[in-house]
């Protein structure tokens, strides 16, 4: 029968590794799918999942059910992507394109949706405005761009955020409508 | 509530989170008010634009290689928390036992405090100090090397440094290695320590398959926990496919618990070598055969028939299910 989280983290703070690494494959891929689009780069994403299970790792043994763990995981994920920004402040070009082009350089008809009949001049088109939407997220505060990866991709509510970000609600909706209000000022200016 | 209130809320109304009698009230305004109206429009505009509201979906491959590289930081971290735990032991058994002794003269108890803090210091300058060139490796005297040789230690990776020929003055590094034997049988506690040691450290693949071929070749009389524990994590860890699956080949001798099945699930769901997966499927199907399939398989097999890359095993994936289905 499949163990409870709760039993899990129990055996895992008895020292048993095997409970530890069964607990990471249990909420890895959703830290990992938080990881990307915060950091929108895979080997960023790598750095950040690492830290997130070693911090996990290291706090488990004080871990008292005071909460959810998966509130206290994610509250962890939430501050690992923040301080990971100011970490990278000083180096914090992204190769937008990368994202949009596949290994051999083309553009990727995935990113784009091309699909039969669009015209190279819709194509490019469409290109711009997915390249701008990208710059513009990567140019948002590091605390903005967490809002929207938690409210607009991972569908968390603004109550949760408030309590992942340890921050008022009001705070949440602050970040959120900015985000908003800056993407569509970058939007109308182009 | 006034007109810029209800703008205030149009942003909310989007994501979902306004409360019952706030959207209904806010739909009733929307309707009077062209303004809102495109305010909405607009925002609707700039949302859509962010793109679809799915996460990024992370690959197997990038997943299967965030794990490995965690295992070897756990791993990493487990060793250095070891080293400190034994070191702060030794210090406590010290002082308690200098405590224990009030006869002993207060200088020797003196003397011991001093000696504890000199080895803090050579402990901490060994354990962060960088080596570079400036700090060479110790150089020995020719006496050493008849001790060396003497003890069984062979000499090997000599390299000669800086060699100056026109005055005769060389400088040479080397390993000194001593071979150590033992002998026991597989059964035994310092045997199967080696085995499952060499199966987690040892760099050449070679020697990693050989000590599963002795672990496959044993029975053991008591299914052996840490050396199940080990095959599961050369399971999900080793970069050398042939590597694996021997490892799933010897953990198939084991009993089929919830322990083995999960190992057999992860090879089917994350292994990126589709041989792997495709003898997972066939594993999992001779064990349970006869049995009544629980939910977790089925929903790996289901998973498996839908999103694998592999053709043969979305078939094979999808041949099961009906095979069960109709059972």
């Amino acid at each position: 029968m499949l163990l409870s989280d709760k039993e899990m983290i129990l055996k895992a703070q008895r020292g048993d590794a095997n409970a530890f690494e069964e607990l990471v494959r249990r909420h890895d891929k959703r830290v990992m799918s938080i990881a990307l689009t915060h950091t929108r780069n895979e080997d960023d994403a790598k750095d950040v999942y690492q830290e997130v299970f070693l911090r996990v790792y290291k706090a488990l043994p004080k871990f008292g059910f005071r909460s959810e763990f998966s509130t206290w995981m994610y509250r962890i994920v939430t501050n690992v992507c923040l301080t990971f920004h100011e970490s990278r402040k000083k180096n914090q070009h992204v190769p937008f394109e990368e994202n949009l082009l596949n290994g051999d350089g083309r553009l990727d008809s995935s990113t784009t949706n091309m699909q039969d009949g669009v015209s190279h001049n819709q194509l490019c088109s469409q290109l711009e405005s997915t390249m701008l939407v990208q710059q513009s997220i990567t140019e948002l505060s590091p605390k903005q761009r967490m809002v929207l990866t938690l409210k607009h991709f991972h569908g968390y509510k603004i109550r949760e955020i408030a309590v992942l970000m340890n921050c008022s609600e009001g705070t949440v909706k602050k970040h959120l409508f900015t985000a908003i209000e800056r993407l569509r000022k970058r939007l109308k200016d182009s | 509530m006034t007109h810029k209130q209800f703008k205030r809320l149009l942003r909310l109304f989007l994501y979902d989170e306004l409360n019952e009698q706030e959207r209904a009230s806010l739909e009733a305004h929307m309707e009077q008010c062209a303004e809102c109206r495109t305010e909405l429009h607009h925002l609707k505009h700039a949302v859509d634009s962010i793109g679809d509201r799915q996460p990024a979906e992370p690959t197997d491959q990038l997943l299967n290689k965030a794990r490995e590289q965690l295992h070897l930081a756990l791993r990493s971290v487990d060793q250095k928390a070891s080293m400190w735990s034994s070191l702060f032991r030794s210090i406590k058994t010290l002082a308690a036992n200098l405590q224990a002794s009030p006869d002993l003269p207060r200088y020797a108890v003196a003397s011991a405090g001093i000696g504890i803090f000199i080895l803090g210091g050579l402990l901490g300058y060994t354990v962060f100090s960088v080596r570079s060139p400036e700090n060479p490796p110790p150089q020995i005297a020719a006496t050493d090397l008849d001790y060396l040789k003497g003890n069984g230690f062979e000499i090997t990776n000599v390299q000669f440094l800086n060699p100056d020929t026109s005055k005769g003055n060389i400088e040479v590094s080397f390993d000194a290695v001593q071979h150590l034997r033992t002998k026991g049988n597989i059964g035994e506690e310092k045997i199967k320590k080696l085995l499952t040691y060499t199966l987690i450290n040892e760099s050449n693949a070679g020697v990693r398959l050989r000590s599963l071929d002795i672990i496959k070749a044993h029975q053991f009389a008591v299914p052996d926990k840490e050396v199940r524990a080990t095959l599961i994590k050369v399971l999900r860890s080793d970069e050398n496919a042939g590597v694996r699956r021997e490892a799933l080949a010897a953990l198939e001798k084991f009993p089929f618990d919830d322990t083995v099945k999960g190992a057999f699930l992860y090879v089917l769901a994350n292994d990126p070598n589709p041989g792997l997966r495709i003898s997972a499927i066939d594993v999992l199907v001779t064990k349970v055969a006869g049995q009544i399939w629980d939910r977790e398989i089925l929903r790996t097999l289901k998973n498996k028939m839908q999103t694998d890359d592999n053709k043969y095993i979305r078939v094979h994936a999808k041949n099961l299910l009906e095979d069960i289905r109709q059972q």
